[in-house]
């Protein structure tokens, strides 16, 4: 398998009342392409913070973090846009939903400035959204929609743009069980079906339990005593 | 672009009370200023009515140089072949009608009172056909060559009505006294003070027998409006080189196009006020709009959403809302003005104007226009600083504003 991310001395820190807080510390490690990985810990202990880092959606104020091999440090904000457009599907615990959009229409947000024409970007779309179970939904705005359906469609939105990695923010930190189960289903679904990487932060232990690998952190570190865990989901 | 204006137009129904409040707010902008537009093209369309149909006609024709300059002996200037001027005025492209005066001072007398008075021999067939701004308080037109009209102003100070004998006591071009007794025919008002208070008008032959003279001192035009004065006074260069004209602005700079400028720079003022409203008035909802939408714009950013587009996407939204906020306060405008102003909006007498005037809204389609497109600027201007603010955070600080 080839690697996805490889983390090197990362550090996060931020100033707060003239004090330097830090978030992240020491972070060296790898991530390797089709996983399905979970970051745990307690709150505060910057899950959140490294999901955002390797979405490329903020930079370590100290290290380097490589993308698919490539060093993201000195990358413009331009292209940055560009890796995130394409590469990268950011899913989060608040949905972050158009409302005035149906959901084939949050689905296929992304597509046309992907290049994508309007046809292939409905089928497209549609094909994504059947495989999340909603393809009865499609034209339904999303107040309309369940808090679990809503995820969903956050995730499809991610999805339909066909990127190698999904970040997800506590997927399903807002959901019922049984929505929960649904979805981490459909996260795996994908994972076989197109080799996509899945990466958590997470505190269920359901997700936990199906994750490849998971990785607790601690204080911002990598709690060495547990990490890695593989599990065999 | 497609797909950008049409998120723009989705994004004005994600909050239909707040687009609602915002159009409103741009509407009622839109329509201020396109009542007041009107209202002030209205007074101006007004004064230029009364000053053209009071008084001076579109302009006036005088010997060259004879104008603005003190004369010692004016008569030696004035134009002694007439008719013949008035066939080269006549020939000019646009000149429906000329009129031909005489102005000269004299004192008038009744009983034991002697004013001194401006007067002005006049063609009256010709006149009142089209200066229809004259208003007789008493009496009529000037029918016969003995009768005389005076200003509302100087007759009061003479103390002189409709069918009084009044004599006019001048001298001729020769310095010689001469008098005439007139029969006073009318008492007038054009609306202007000065000329209510000192003028009187008799027969332009009857001025030319007073002053022994045969000559013309000005002719006043009435001019098709299609035609612009410049083309008037190219032709007038051409073919009569030795006469010069001056429009009826130029003539009346004092109350006519000072009045006209006063109102222009009123109308940028109020206009400026009425666009800041709107800004104003409008910046708080869509700052309000924009920051629930801070997730929003963090998940879609972190997705791959560029700056540049969502600052499309929201610009095009605030243009929108100005736009369509303007179309509808210019069909409230519009309505006002069929409806509640269509009898027009009585108001008092001007500065040196002694009439009262009922003004209507003068409504023109590039007042419409403008009344679009300013406060359509103005929503877009007051949206730069929000739209600004929010796209400047970073992702992960629009996602914690959640």
């Amino acid at each position: 398998m080839s690697i996805l991310y490889r983390l090197s001395d990362v550090h996060y820190s931020y100033r707060w009342n003239q004090q330097l807080i830090s978030v992240l510390k020491n972070l060296n490690f790898e991530i390797q392409k089709g996983c399905f990985l979970c970051f745990v810990g307690p709150s505060g202990t910057g899950k959140t913070t490294l999901l955002n880092l390797l979405g490329l959606i903020d930079r370590p104020t100290r290290g380097e973090i490589f993308f698919e091999g490539q060093s993201t440090n000195s990358l413009s904000e331009n292209v940055l846009e560009n890796l995130r457009l394409k590469k990268i599907g950011f899913v989060f615990q608040s949905f972050h939903l158009i409302p005035t959009l149906t959901v084939l229409e949050n689905t296929s947000y992304f597509l046309p400035h992907l290049g994508v024409d309007s046809a292939l970007s409905k089928k497209q779309s549609l094909e994504v959204l059947d495989l999340l179970g909603l393809s009865d939904q499609a034209y339904k705005k999303p107040l309309e929609l369940s808090g679990g359906q809503r995820q969903r469609v956050a995730i499809a939105r991610a999805m339909a743009k066909q990127p190698d990695v999904i970040l997800a923010d506590e997927p399903t930190a807002n959901l019922d069980q049984e929505t929960a189960g649904k979805i981490i289903e459909a996260f795996k679904g994908l994972q076989r079906s197109r080799g996509t990487s899945f990466i958590f932060s997470t505190h269920d232990a359901r997700l936990m339990s199906m994750a490849g690998t998971v990785h607790t952190l601690t204080s911002g570190e990598l709690d060495p005593s547990k990490n890695p865990q593989e599990t065999t989901p | 672009m497609n797909q950008i204006l049409w998120l723009a137009w989705r994004n004005l129904f994600r909050n239909p009370r707040r687009t609602l409040a915002s159009l409103l707010t741009v509407a009622l902008g839109a329509c201020g200023l396109l009542i007041y537009q009107g209202f002030n093209t209205g007074i101006m369309n007004q004064y230029r009515e009364n000053t053209i149909h009071g008084y001076y006609g579109y302009g006036w024709v005088f010997p060259r140089g004879y104008y603005g300059k003190v004369q010692e002996k004016p008569w030696t200037s004035w134009m002694s072949s007439s008719s013949e001027v008035e066939s080269q005025l006549k020939s000019i492209e646009g000149v429906r009608e000329v009129f031909p005066r005489l102005r000269f001072y004299s004192f008038l007398i009744k009983g034991g009172i002697t004013l001194g008075g401006k007067g002005e021999g006049i063609n009256p067939l010709r006149e009142s056909k089209f200066f229809n701004q004259m208003n007789f308080i008493e009496g009529h037109e000037i029918r016969d060559p003995n009768d005389i009209i005076i200003g509302r102003g100087l007759a009061e100070s003479l103390g002189v009505k409709v069918g009084d004998l009044v004599t006019l006591m001048t001298q001729t071009i020769r310095g010689q006294l001469n008098g005439i007794d007139l029969n006073v025919a009318g008492v007038f008002h054009m609306g202007i003070k000065e000329i209510d208070d000192q003028f009187f008008r008799i027969p332009i032959q009857t001025a030319q027998q007073l002053l022994d003279t045969t000559s013309t001192e000005l002719f006043s035009i009435d001019l098709d409006p299609k035609v612009s004065w410049a083309s008037f006074q190219n032709h007038l260069d051409k073919i009569a080189p030795t006469l010069e004209g001056f429009s009826f602005n130029v003539l009346d700079k004092v109350y006519y196009q000072n009045s006209v400028d006063f109102l222009e720079a009123q109308f940028s003022f109020i206009r400026a006020i009425i666009l800041l409203i709107i800004a104003l008035g409008i910046f708080n909802t869509i700052a309000v709009g924009l920051l629930e939408r801070a997730g929003e714009v963090g998940a879609l950013r972190a997705n791959g959403e560029s700056r540049a587009r969502l600052w499309k996407i929201m610009g095009i939204e605030s243009i929108l809302i100005g736009l369509l906020g303007g179309f509808l306060g210019v069909t409230i405008a519009l309505a006002i003005n069929k409806t509640l102003l269509a009898k027009g909006i009585p108001m008092p007498p001007g500065p040196g104007i002694t009439r009262h005037y009922l003004i209507l809204l003068e409504i023109e389609s590039h007042h419409m226009v403008q009344s679009v497109i300013l406060p359509m600027v103005a929503t877009f201007l007051a949206s730069l600083w929000p739209v600004r603010q929010l796209l400047k955070k970073s992702i992960p600080d629009l996602l914690r504003s959640t």
